[in-house]
């Protein structure tokens, strides 16, 4: 009878263990319908925890403008590609020249995000996709801008600095018909309209100065330039924004001053106001780095600066 | 595991654990041939089939109505003699196994099945000396159903596997011809369905007449007098506490949102325990109330798809699995039992308290065959519904009886 019995019970738990539909369960790797994550330079890496091992990165989406690359690889440094297989580790880098964000699945339920840069000046998002053949999830993870680069020098290549001093500038034309029988007097002002005007220039690329300011920040650093002092260069205090490719510097000139032009009876004349310019240019390369990451970028091209140091008045006569 | 093979394994294994019973049973109480007495009987049963789907309306291969069936059996029983304790118990009661060939006259689409089954005959009233009036009831199974086929049986939408459990209970005229013969006649009604365990599980049921004749060997001598024996019902009223462990599969259909109901791949696994504590009224009937405690590993994961997007293929849906919480019930019911030799039969209605999700929160009906082996030690053959209406899953098991006497 016990024999009989035992039977019965070992039968017993055949017919539940064999009832057990374990294949139609599936692991929710990561519960929930999006997760939101945010990284900051203070706490740039997050280490997302999944329940389960099934699952795969499927891809990542970046929500900005601009070029953006994805570089994937196994853990042995081998070039893959999105998709990866299920529970396939990879290391992903998500780069732009702005981006510096890196997606690493070492596990089976980890998944780290570390973000080295961000220099758009918002947050980005990004949005990690991962699942299997059942259920994809996003990640939505927001990266906070991170620090800029600073100027770490400037090199201007004096060797090749040119001046060209005694060129001219008309400032303002003005014709002034005198039909009274007695001379009329106008006043002009020479150097009203006068600035000094700089000009970065590469002609190897497109001057972008959304570049500078994603890289150096919002204001734009200023460096020094160069005056002419004795018709050599030297580096004084006169700053301009380092980005920006034109611009207009005050110049140290009275504004205001006044110059009185006669023009005689029934004489009728152009007056030109012109302005003596000193001119150079020099190349530079300027020399900036990020204190955070400690990565390095050089920007080159030609300074070219006009300044007015004097004026002269034209009277020429108009037929 | 295919849904067929479910079905097939559950119902060789009820037999199989009935037949192990019925032959411990002889095994513990009569050792000699003395105190049982042999019975061999047949019976034909022609029936009516009720319509309960389109299939048998018409809408078949064959495209005629399916509504008549006729069986024969033979049928091999025992009772026990008036010198055992049993026998003068339960002078009345027969049982013993049976084998019956069906037809529904479209075997193309039914199949002709064998049904392999226990019974238990015995007597409600002595009408006359040599007429009375008797129930039987036959549990086991059916084997040889033709069942759908997507391609090749694709109109019979009633029947899912080849084996379905075979129920009847019948009412009969019991006229004793001779000492040893009886001619029996009277009325039926037949369940088969394969207890959820595949689908499609509509189930078949009729009704129809019996007429048998049944042979008896040996000592057939009986007390006729009265309907049931005079009981002292000091020495049978007490509590007994029956502890019952059970197991069993079963299929699953979901309901997606904006989707057609979908049949889930492979069989879930149930398990239960149940405590009847039981007042013993008569030695007939027992009744009182039980705690019941199921784990269902299939319930409410229509509420834990994983799909992203509903497959249109059922292979290919997938679920995260239920918290235990939602998986497990715990329920207090009414049982009342109907207690004969070897064999009672318990029913019950209850409502679970301890639950979470529509699958599990619900009033519940159990229908029970316990099969005792010795007096503490029964096996456990039921069936549960849902709400008197929705099937929901066998219930496979053991069961201790705790202060039998």
């Amino acid at each position: 009878m016990e024999i009989k019995i035992h039977k019965l019970l070992y039968l017993s738990m055949l017919i539940f263990l064999f009832g057990c539909n374990s294949d139609i369960f599936v692991e929710d790797f990561l519960p929930g319908e999006q997760m939101d994550v945010a990284i900051s330079e203070t706490d740039n890496t997050k280490e997302i925890n999944f329940k389960s091992d099934n699952w795969r990165l499927i891809d990542i989406t970046p929500f900005m403008g601009g070029s953006f690359t994805t570089r994937a690889y196994t853990l042995e440094g081998e070039s893959v590609s999105f998709p990866f297989g299920e529970k396939e580790p990879a290391i992903v880098y998500c780069l732009s020249d702005f981006i510096d964000f890196r997606v690493e699945k070492r596990g089976g339920n980890k998944l780290l995000l570390t973000l080295n840069e961000n220099l758009m000046n918002e947050d980005v998002t990004m949005l990690i996709k991962v699942g299997n053949d059942y259920k994809e999830q996003q990640i939505k993870t927001l990266l906070a801008p991170t620090r800029k680069y600073q100027i770490d020098s400037v090199v201007y290549n004096w060797k090749e600095f040119e001046i060209y001093e005694g060129a001219a500038r008309e400032m303002e034309s003005i014709t002034i018909d005198n039909k009274l029988s007695t001379p009329i007097t106008f006043v002009v002002y020479p150097f009203r309209k006068s600035a000094r005007e700089i000009q970065f220039y590469n002609p190897a690329n497109v001057w972008d100065e959304e570049l500078f300011k994603r890289l150096l920040g919002i204001p734009l650093p200023e460096i020094t330039i160069p005056d002419v002092v004795d018709s050599k260069p030297v580096l004084h205090n006169t700053k301009a924004p380092f980005g920006i490719m034109e611009q207009e510097l005050e110049a140290p000139l009275d504004k205001k001053l006044s110059v009185e032009v006669i023009v005689d009876a029934y004489d009728k004349r152009r007056i030109l106001v012109i302005n003596d310019m000193e001119r150079y240019s020099v190349p530079y390369k300027v020399y900036i780095s990020n204190p955070v990451t400690g990565k390095k970028r050089i920007f080159s091209g030609k300074l070219t600066s006009s300044r007015p140091t004097d004026y002269f008045i034209l009277k020429t006569r108009v037929e | 595991m295919r849904m067929n093979d479910a079905a097939l394994k559950y119902s060789l294994c009820t037999i199989l654990l009935l037949l192990i019973a019925v032959d411990s049973f002889a095994d513990n109480n009569d050792s000699t041939s003395t105190k049982i007495t042999h019975m061999i009987g047949v019976d034909l049963r022609p029936g009516y089939l009720f319509p309960t789907h389109e299939f048998f309306k018409g809408s078949n291969q064959a495209g005629e109505r399916i509504n008549a069936t006729l069986s024969g059996h033979l049928k091999y029983g025992f009772k026990f003699s008036n010198n055992t304790y049993l026998g003068k118990e339960y002078p009345h009661a027969i049982q013993g196994i049976g084998i019956a060939y069906n037809t529904f006259f479209n075997s193309s689409e039914l199949g002709n099945p064998i049904n392999v089954y226990l019974f238990q005959t015995s007597r409600i009233a002595s009408i006359t000396p040599h007429l009375s009036f008797d129930y039987e009831w036959n549990f086991g199974a059916a084997f040889g159903w033709k069942q759908y086929d997507e391609e090749k049986n694709p109109l019979n939408m009633v029947v899912g596997s080849k084996t379905n459990a075979y129920i009847n209970l019948g009412f009969l005229l019991n006229w004793q011809i001779t000492s040893n013969t009886n001619l029996r006649g009277g009325v039926g009604v037949t369940h088969y369905s394969n207890g959820n365990t595949s689908y499609p599980n509509s189930g078949v049921n009729t009704i129809g007449a019996s007429i048998g004749v049944a042979h008896f060997f040996g000592n057939n001598t009986e007390k006729r007098s009265s309907n049931f024996p005079s009981q002292n019902h000091a020495l049978h009223s007490c509590i007994t506490y029956d502890l019952i462990v059970y197991g069993a599969t079963r299929k699953k259909g979901v309901f997606p949102e904006d989707q057609s109901p979908m049949l889930v791949p492979g069989s879930f696994a149930i398990a239960g325990l149940n405590l009847n504590s039981l007042y013993h009224f008569s030695k007939y009937f027992r009744a009182g109330i039980s705690l019941d405690l199921q784990y269902d590993e299939s319930a409410n994961i229509g509420k834990h798809i994983a799909n992203t997007y509903i497959p249109s293929d059922p292979d290919e849906i997938r679920f995260y699995r239920p918290p235990f919480r939602e998986q497990f019930s715990a329920g207090l019911s009414l049982r009342g039992e109907i207690v004969m030799p070897i064999f009672s039969i318990n029913l019950g209605i209850g409502k679970n308290f301890l639950c979470k999700g529509d699958d599990t929160n619900s009033f519940y009906q159990t229908f029970v065959l316990k099969t005792h082996i010795t007096d503490n030690i029964f096996l456990h053959t039921g069936y549960q519904l849902y709400r008197f209406k929705d099937p929901n899953n066998l219930m496979i098991g053991l069961g201790y009886r705790f202060n039998a006497k």
